[in-house]
């Protein structure tokens, strides 16, 4: 729990739980554990973790800000041309 | 300019100064974004001084030295009076 103070002090955040436990997951070794329970028996069950890339944005120019407004960014290179396809069952 | 297009230029100005802050947020020592940033600001400063100094408080929690109490009386910016329902 953090951020709890004593009773009758300033308020407390409660602890609302639900976060991930990573000693749960699939197909991991405690930390620590390695030399120990290695990974010899490997399965992939699980995911790969998502990563994420993109450039560095660099400002060489903007849009007017009338433009900038009626396209939703001031920057050129971040203009897309988003398009309503139809909600999710559709 | 009529009260509509003056709120459209500070739309304008005031989202142009949104962008180059969040810009600036990753790029602090981007001498030109600041620059820009400022020159927007201010720009948009003035938009605002104009539209007060004429048709009375853009925001509703007193930091505007205009005319006190006239909101009162008129429709707020953002009610549509198009739509008959700001007065």
């Amino acid at each position: 729990m953090q951020n709890t103070y004593a009773a009758g002090s300033a308020c407390c955040f409660e602890d609302r739980g639900g976060g991930v436990d990573p000693t749960a997951a699939d197909n991991t070794v405690l930390a620590g554990a390695v030399s120990t329970a290695g990974c010899g028996t490997e399965t992939a069950t699980g995911c790969k973790l998502a990563t994420a890339y993109f450039p560095f944005q660099v400002y060489k120019a903007g849009y007017c800000p009338a433009e900038a407004l009626r396209l939703g960014t001031l920057f050129p290179e971040l203009v897309s041309d988003y398009t309503f396809q139809g909600g999710c069952n559709s | 300019m009529n009260e509509q297009e003056l709120l459209t230029r500070i739309r304008e100005a005031r989202f142009a100064c949104i962008e180059l802050q969040l810009y600036l947020d990753t790029h602090p020592d981007d001498a030109a974004a600041k620059a820009d940033y400022i020159s927007y600001a201010e720009k948009l400063l003035a938009l605002i001084d104009t539209y007060e100094a004429t048709y009375g408080p853009l925001l509703n929690f007193g930091q505007s030295a205009t005319d006190a109490g006239c909101w009162v009386y008129g429709g707020w910016p953002w009610v549509n009076t198009d739509m008959g329902m700001g007065g």
